[in-house]
């Protein structure tokens, strides 16, 4: 039996902030837009009754890939500072885009914090052999972080 | 332009997810039995660059991708410290700001929550059915599982009615 990983969700600040992110960096648009009410009963956090509004961006896959952006409306958490790290329980997405220069750009316009800007390495590849990649390290608002790799020949 | 990127056009996709694991051996088994993955790539890796928040150049990882049924998105990285080793702090078993939950449809909640009790995964909700609204109107009826990965990560496995 092979499950489908369809999405991440990500508890986040400032809803308009992420979707601009998302859209103007990550190429995404919007799937789902919705208040849901929690049942308190499966996601952890979340207590019954408790109001959220759950934003879906999907990229070109319509059914995987997905990214899910969860703002509490009610009650309002107080949120912790963005320690722009990455720790246990933390995640790290890894994109892959046509042209990292374009990427780093976009990502400045909408003042990102850059973790990394373009740089250019080579990793062990799947199948043997070496894969050369230009790459670009940012964070999202809520500073999760984002590898950004541009594939080279070689 | 290569295959992979004219599937996708000239947009960004995201390839994986990668988070930390405190025991590889454990990880893997979890997305092997539970989510039913497969190994896709699994080196050891000298950091050198300055690039991963938190790395220092000279530090080794082990990094193993997981693969489901997509070749090329969807995927989950696994990345171990290995040189300097680590010491993790307890798993949390929660949904806070900077972590992700990870919304997975599966054939067959029961099956998959039977195999996450035989592995011994901390389960948060055993079989509950519910309904949400649908993204082109209308609701989705689902038969939901919430479980844990080793590391704390929250896992919404969802079976459509």
């Amino acid at each position: 039996m092979t499950a489908i990983i369809k999405r991440t969700t990500l508890k986040v600040r400032d809803m308009e902030k992420s979707i601009a992110f998302y859209e103007g960096v990550m190429g995404m648009s919007k799937y789902y837009d919705n208040e849901i009410t929690l049942s308190g009963n499966l996601l952890p956090g979340g207590n019954k009754g408790d109001v959220t509004r759950l934003v879906i961006m999907k990229g070109e896959d319509p059914v995987i890939g997905m990214i899910g952006l969860l703002e509490w409306l009610s009650p309002k958490p107080d949120a912790p500072e963005i320690p722009y790290d990455f720790d246990f329980g933390n995640p790290v997405f890894v994109a892959a885009v046509e042209d990292a220069e374009v990427a780093f750009e976009k990502a400045q316009a909408l003042e990102c914090v850059i973790r990394a800007p373009l740089s250019e390495a080579e990793y062990p590849g799947a199948v043997g052999g070496v894969v050369k990649v230009r790459s670009v390290g940012v964070f999202d608002p809520d500073g999760h972080f984002f590898e950004l790799n541009q594939r080279l020949e070689g | 332009m290569n295959a992979v990127l004219d599937r996708f056009g000239d947009e960004p996709f995201l390839k994986r997810t990668t988070i930390r694991v405190r025991d590889m051996d454990k990880s893997i088994a979890f997305y092997e039995r539970v989510i039913g993955m497969s190994q896709y790539y699994n080196n050891e890796i000298v950091l050198d660059r300055h690039f991963l928040p938190g790395e220092k150049p000279g530090d080794k990882i082990h990094l193993v991708i997981m693969k489901g049924k997509d070749p090329t998105i969807g995927m989950i990285g696994l990345l171990k410290w290995i040189d300097p080793p680590q010491s993790p702090p307890p798993v949390t078993y929660d949904f806070d700001f900077g972590q992700p939950v990870f919304v997975v449809q599966c054939p067959d909640a029961k099956n998959l929550y039977e195999n996450a009790k035989e592995l011994g995964c901390k389960i948060r909700s055993a079989l509950t059915e519910t309904e949400y609204p649908a993204a082109g109107g209308g609701t989705v009826k689902v038969r939901s599982v919430g479980l844990f990965d080793p590391d704390g990560h929250f896992f919404e496995c969802n079976q459509r009615l």
